[in-house]
């Protein structure tokens, strides 16, 4: 009797719930824009509590200075264990360990900068000196290389 | 349109837990001393200045300010991952309710209008009954008006039993209190024909001319 209607009223055609049910599950879930929404907001809200945890936690060592060698050490050293379990681990752990690595390495290097710039203006005679010695040590063995693989001619 | 007051209120505090994180992440930390050495002028943490450095003045740093904002900041972020989770795991449900909504809503529209088509039907199908049998009635006024029968006028009713006698001969049982017929003399004419038989009949002619014309086709 509806058969001029359009195909999007199919289902009213239907003769048990039944049918209406499993005519609705059958179409394909659609991603509206608030769905995304709330998904990137809240991607950033959980890379932005990574962040703000690695921040917050830096500027109170920093602000205790007698907390500083202790954490020198206990934040690299839970920063490899991550590392490794992110290297060890598949699926949605991988990706969140490598989340927290990501963020709290920013915080750290991008919330201190410059507690960086500081130290790499203290340190500066011996950066450049390491830093030459490199890349003579890397010129060395790179022409020697060179020099070796081009023998035959 | 905004159609959760939610949004609004985590877009917000996203951007400023966002600018509360850049804020606290662009502020210098500790002091700074502004010195003066061998004619130049530079600034640099405490630890950092030359013993041969001639003091000037102080730069006060923000390490209580960065630790505030980073702390406000992180719960905010907190608090916007928690309701926009929160609000993700709803959002499915909402809208497959709202969907619900609008199929009954489509359903009950295309119910009324079943309802509506199917009261239009039967009211004209019953308009047609009554027009035929309007129809019907115009020509048999017209035919008794062609044999000069007035139909307005109340015909001589039958009396008594009606047995073999009275159908041969039913003149003994009319009723002579009622009006007279006053039948017309039968002329001799054109005969009635039988409308049935054709498709479509017009009749027309001028009230009280007793006279009707008949167009077949």
């Amino acid at each position: 009797m509806y058969s001029e209607f359009d195909s999007d009223f199919d289902y009213l055609n239907s003769e048990t719930p039944q049918q209406f049910e499993q005519q609705n599950q059958a179409k394909a879930p659609e991603v509206t824009n608030i769905e995304r929404f709330w998904m990137l907001t809240g991607n950033w809200g959980e890379f932005g509590s990574y962040f703000g945890v690695g921040l917050s936690a830096s500027l109170i060592v920093r602000a205790i200075p007698a907390l500083i060698p202790a954490w020198v050490i206990l934040i690299p050293a839970a920063g490899l264990g991550l590392a490794v379990y992110s290297l060890a681990v598949d699926g949605a752990a991988k990706l969140r360990s490598q989340l927290i690595l990501i963020a709290v390495g920013a915080a750290l290097i991008a919330g201190n900068w410059d507690a960086w710039q500081a130290w790499i203006i203290a340190n500066s005679q011996m950066l450049i000196f390491s830093f030459v010695v490199i890349v003579i040590t890397i010129g060395f063995v790179a022409a020697q290389v060179w020099s070796k693989l081009n023998n035959a001619k | 349109m905004l159609s959760n007051i939610n949004q609004p209120i985590v877009a917000g505090l996203l951007s400023a837990s966002i600018a509360g994180i850049v804020a606290a992440t662009a502020l210098p930390f500790n002091d700074r001393i502004d010195y003066k050495i061998d004619n130049r002028i530079d600034s640099q943490p405490a630890w950092l200045v030359p013993p041969k450095a001639e003091f000037r003045s102080l730069e006060r740093g923000y390490g209580g300010i960065k630790i505030l904002l980073a702390l406000l900041s992180t719960g905010g972020m907190f608090l916007t991952m928690l309701i926009a989770r929160s609000e993700g795991e709803q959002e499915p449900v909402r809208q497959r309710i709202k969907q619900y909504k609008n199929r009954v809503y489509e359903f009950g529209y295309a119910a009324e209008s079943a309802y509506q088509m199917s009261t239009t039907a039967t009211r004209y199908k019953k308009l047609a009954e009554a027009d035929e049998v309007a129809f019907e009635g115009e020509i048999e006024q017209a035919y008794m008006e062609s044999l000069g029968i007035d139909p307005s006028v109340q015909q001589p009713l039958l009396t008594g039993t009606a047995t073999l006698e009275s159908i041969s001969n039913p003149g003994d049982k009319v009723d002579p209190q009622a009006n007279s017929p006053e039948l017309p003399d039968q002329t001799v004419g054109p005969k009635m024909p039988v409308l049935t038989n054709y498709p479509s009949v017009l009749i027309y002619g001028a009230p009280g001319s007793n006279t009707v014309q008949l167009r077949l086709k």
